[in-house]
């Protein structure tokens, strides 16, 4: 049976080498696509990413697991602020950094066409509101619910349910002209 | 079952998403009605629907493993206890210096000073006097 995050956590605590891969396995790769769908550059994308495991290192020896955050939503939260934090910095977000789409090389026409679509989105994605788009992003790629949702930005149930139907219904009319072109290759 | 406006089928589909199946269980059978009768309803779910698939494309590469390594070396270090004992060093100086410092005191003769000494003292003085060819 897998350890739970809370039993891998408190061997962190001791300096079990193990257990830090197997937490840095089990959420690296989520928590940095969200935060380069978040930031749209993948080098801040990183460093989010890597603030958010320091920060658990940091907080190893303290951990109580108490039923109220969860080491995999706390690390979203984590996550989430420090992407915040740079956005106020530096709120735009660099076009030439969006996530990668996919591989022209598919099918010609098809793929670029299919190439240009999803530059499109990460577009309107980036141009959500940043609580909308987080919350669009955890629901849609992790399939979290609108209590962890809520949990990781710091907002109410009632308030997800209105970040998301803002934030879908916000992607929904911007790509509506593109509509032709999204399901022609799928 | 009662009949569903296009708002309100709207605000289903942003609430919860183009899965109809996801959607209120009450609401179900009029949303299917609506998406049968309505272009401006199908419309709308087949640009959620594109949204949706458009998200899936957005792909972000693996962390790479050079990522990986900065945040293993960074973890905590298993604790050994002689490195816990030098991480204390003054605290562990002081104590050492305490035990040395109690120890040294119990192991050095007591000498108390009373009358008798005093006496013998000044006996001996005199003897000494004496003894050095002088007047007594």
């Amino acid at each position: 049976m897998a350890e739970s995050d809370d039993a891998l956590v408190a061997a962190v605590a001791e300096g079990d080498a193990a257990a830090c891969r197997r937490l840095v396995d089990r959420h690296l790769g989520r928590l940095l696509a969200f935060a380069q769908r978040m930031l749209g550059s993948r080098a801040d994308a990183e460093d989010v990413a890597q603030d958010a495991f320091l920060a658990l290192w940091k907080e190893a020896g303290r951990w109580r697991p108490d039923g109220s955050a969860t080491v995999s939503t706390w690390l979203t939260r984590v996550t989430y602020n420090r992407a915040i934090d740079r956005l106020r910095r530096q709120p735009s977000v660099p076009l030439d950094a969006v996530p990668e789409p996919p591989d022209p090389a598919v099918g010609a026409e098809a793929g670029v066409q299919r190439a240009r679509v999803s530059r499109r989105v990460a577009e309107a994605l980036a141009q959500l509101p940043e609580r909308q788009r987080a919350a669009i992003l955890l629901s849609h790629y992790e399939g979290q619910g609108n209590r962890e949702i809520g949990e990781a930005l710091g907002v109410g149930v009632e308030a997800v349910e209105s970040l998301l139907a803002r934030g879908r219904r916000a992607l929904r009319q911007a790509l509506a002209a593109e509509r032709a072109d999204l399901m022609g290759d799928v | 079952m009662g009949e569903m406006t296009l708002d309100r089928f709207l605000d289903l589909l942003d609430g919860h998403g183009p899965v109809i199946d996801r959607w209120p269980a009450p609401d179900r059978d009029a949303a299917e009605a609506l998406l049968a009768a309505s272009p401006a309803a199908r419309s709308a779910m087949a640009d959620a629907k594109a949204v949706a698939v458009a998200l899936n494309d957005l792909r972000v590469a693996a962390p790479s493993a050079a990522l990986l390594g900065r945040i293993l070396d960074a973890a905590p270090r298993p604790r050994r206890w002689f490195a816990e004992l030098l991480s204390w060093r003054p605290a562990v100086a002081l104590a050492a210096a305490l035990v040395v410092g109690v120890y040294l005191g119990t192991m050095v003769p007591t000498v108390q000073a009373n009358d008798d000494d005093w006496s013998t003292l000044g006996y001996t003085m005199a003897y000494d006097s004496s003894a050095m060819g002088e007047a007594p």
